[in-house]
């Protein structure tokens, strides 16, 4: 008995669980729980309803990309149907609870579709199967049957934050350089895509080479590096025009690395100058142009607050590159980056709380992040070459290029949880590099 | 660009499907140290009990999913019947960190997790049922922060 007592102790202990002294207790029993698991949620996914005819194949495509969406982010797991007591046959058919904690479905998602003509309309609920009760109101979605994958990156989108509490990243965009041909002969263009890679349009030609784009806060317009002058500059499009409008620069000046200010009216970048590459901000109306470093080390990358009072960005200042914040209205920067090895391409997080970034060290490059003043730094990948984070617009997820060695190596989009687990490629046409995550669509 | 239009739909609740009143049936046994096997322990002894109680987080923690960054601490009241069966509704008392959201996911998760693990009832002593008949629960996932 003492044995099977020490080693209950000992299982306790290990477990790290506190429980209160078995002394006489006034209210209820306290007890704390410190360690759970870390598991994708399991969810089931009856196939959405076909509410008129013809619109089965839809509203399985529908069902497939909301659990792919799901999936994805490593937080949820699918209960295969094939495992299902119940079959849910109507929007409308109450829920057998009993079935679904019988398969350890936590979250139950049940829908429906309607297509007439090129209007679309998903309907879809949301279950916690274990309380017994729906999460959130039923919600239904009106759109174009051309726009059916937006509809289902919606009803994720709602599943997802539900279930996490946070703001869900399917319905959004990416701008990246989509990239083809050998090494030494590689071909760019800008090209814009959903999240996961589908609906690839190509919004410049690949007759100049093209660096670097960023997304504006609203998503509408990118800014981007262009050679096709056979030196840098910096270009506005306009997403749905795609009308080009070039940042004001003087004969002989370089400038690159953009990146829009929270109101998306005035624009930060690098501008080389004599030698000499400072950081500095543009009203995209006025024109006016400000100086916010002078040094003469390389300034570069910058990168704002989300609250877009300061601003992050790399400098060589110290003799190795490094990471400096400073105001956004200029000022002396503060050093934050103190680890081994070279840090670069500092992009703030959505959320305020992160800033992710470039590592190079001991021949491999990293993406990490770490505290906005340069504590709790995680390096979250490796490899031979990884670069240019971007962020999801809720701060969760980080895309960034993953380039292979070698004379046949290519560049790719990978994207990590910032918890850096979940590593996937992103599924191009092409190879690609540099993207740019936008905010959530309306 | 294309906008899609949301409308929230206002319909009843749905009507729970006949449940068996004893509780739902799950596939999930309670994880319990010395799980399937008699206990050495003597069951009356107090020292027993006490043991037996000092493992109940243990039971639900295996079915408290958490976020891998999840920062919400959440306390919540639960009643158990006789039986180790969860009697009531599952009460916030407090939540700590977080957005309004963050804290309505993380009492969702706890709520979920002692629902989720209780099977057929928890074993826990009948002698000090006084004692755990109210429990507050606190789910505290600070050491497996990973951010």
């Amino acid at each position: 008995m003492l044995k099977y007592c020490l080693a209950l102790m000992m299982a306790l202990a290990l477990a790290g669980l506190a429980a209160a002294p078995a002394t006489a207790q006034s209210g209820p029993l306290r007890l704390t729980i410190t360690e759970g698991v870390i598991e994708p949620l399991p969810f089931a996914l009856p196939t959405f309803e076909a509410e008129t005819a013809g619109s089965e194949q839809m509203a399985a495509q529908i069902s497939a990309l909301v659990a792919q969406n799901l999936t994805g982010t490593g937080l949820f797991r699918q209960i295969s149907p094939d495992a299902f007591i119940s079959q849910v046959t109507s929007f409308a058919q109450p829920v057998a609870y009993t079935d679904w904690r019988a398969i350890n479905a936590q979250a139950l998602i049940t829908g429906a579709v309607t297509v007439n003509g090129d209007q679309l309309v998903v309907k879809f609920r949301l279950y916690d199967v274990f309380s017994g009760q729906e999460m959130g109101a039923g919600q239904q979605l009106v759109g174009t049957a051309q726009g059916w994958r937006r509809m289902a990156h919606k009803v994720a989108d709602q599943v997802y934050s539900r279930i996490t509490g946070e703001a869900g990243y399917f319905d959004s965009r990416v701008v990246y350089v989509a990239e083809t041909g050998p090494k030494d002969d590689r071909r760019k263009r800008l090209a814009i895509m959903d999240y996961d890679g589908a609906n690839v349009q190509y919004l410049t030609d690949s007759g100049a080479i093209v660096l670097a784009p960023r997304f504006s806060p609203r998503g509408d317009r990118v800014l981007y590096t262009s050679y096709e002058t056979g030196f840098p500059r910096i270009n506005v499009l306009d997403v749905a025009t795609i009308g080009r409008q070039q940042i004001t620069t003087q004969a002989g000046e370089m400038a690159f690395s953009p990146r829009f200010a929270r109101d998306g009216a005035q624009v930060i970048y690098s501008l080389a100058n004599g030698g000499n590459t400072d950081i500095w901000r543009t009203d995209l109306a006025t024109g006016q142009h400000q100086r916010l470093t002078n040094a003469p080390s390389i300034e570069t990358a910058p990168s704002f607050s989300p609250d877009g009072s300061q601003i992050v960005f790399e400098s060589d200042r110290s003799g190795t590159q490094q990471l400096y914040v400073m105001s956004a209205t200029g000022g002396e920067p503060r050093r934050i980056s103190f680890g081994e090895g070279r840090y670069g391409s500092p992009v703030w997080s959505p959320r305020g709380d992160l800033i992710a970034f470039t590592k190079q060290n001991a021949g491999r490059f990293h993406i990490g992040v770490m505290r906005t003043d340069g504590s709790e730094e995680r390096l979250l990948t490796a490899s031979f070459l990884d670069e240019g984070p971007t962020w999801s617009p809720n701060g969760r997820v980080i895309m960034f290029t993953r380039e292979t060695q070698g004379a046949q190596g290519a560049a790719a989009l990978y994207s990590v949880d910032v918890s850096g687990r979940n590593l996937r490629r992103v599924a191009t046409p092409d190879g690609g590099s540099d993207p740019s995550w936008g905010p959530l669509q309306p | 660009m294309r906008r899609v239009a949301a409308i929230w739909l206002a319909l009843a609740p749905l009507p729970v499907w006949a449940e068996d009143p004893r509780g739902p049936a799950s596939d999930i046994a309670p994880v319990w140290f010395g799980t399937g096997q008699e206990s050495p322990l003597d069951k009356g002894s107090d020292e027993a009990a006490e043991l037996e109680l000092a493992a109940f987080p243990s039971a639900v923690a295996a079915c408290w999913n958490v976020r891998p960054d999840d920062e919400v601490r959440v306390t919540v009241l639960v009643s158990f019947t006789e039986d180790g069966r969860v009697d009531d509704q599952i009460r916030l008392l407090s939540a700590d960190g977080g957005t309004e959201a963050d804290r309505d996911a993380a009492f969702d998760a706890a709520r979920r997790a002692i629902l989720a693990c209780q099977g057929e009832g928890y074993p826990l002593p009948p002698a000090l049922y006084d004692r755990w008949r109210e429990m507050a629960l606190t789910f505290d996932p600070s050491r497996m922060q990973t951010r």
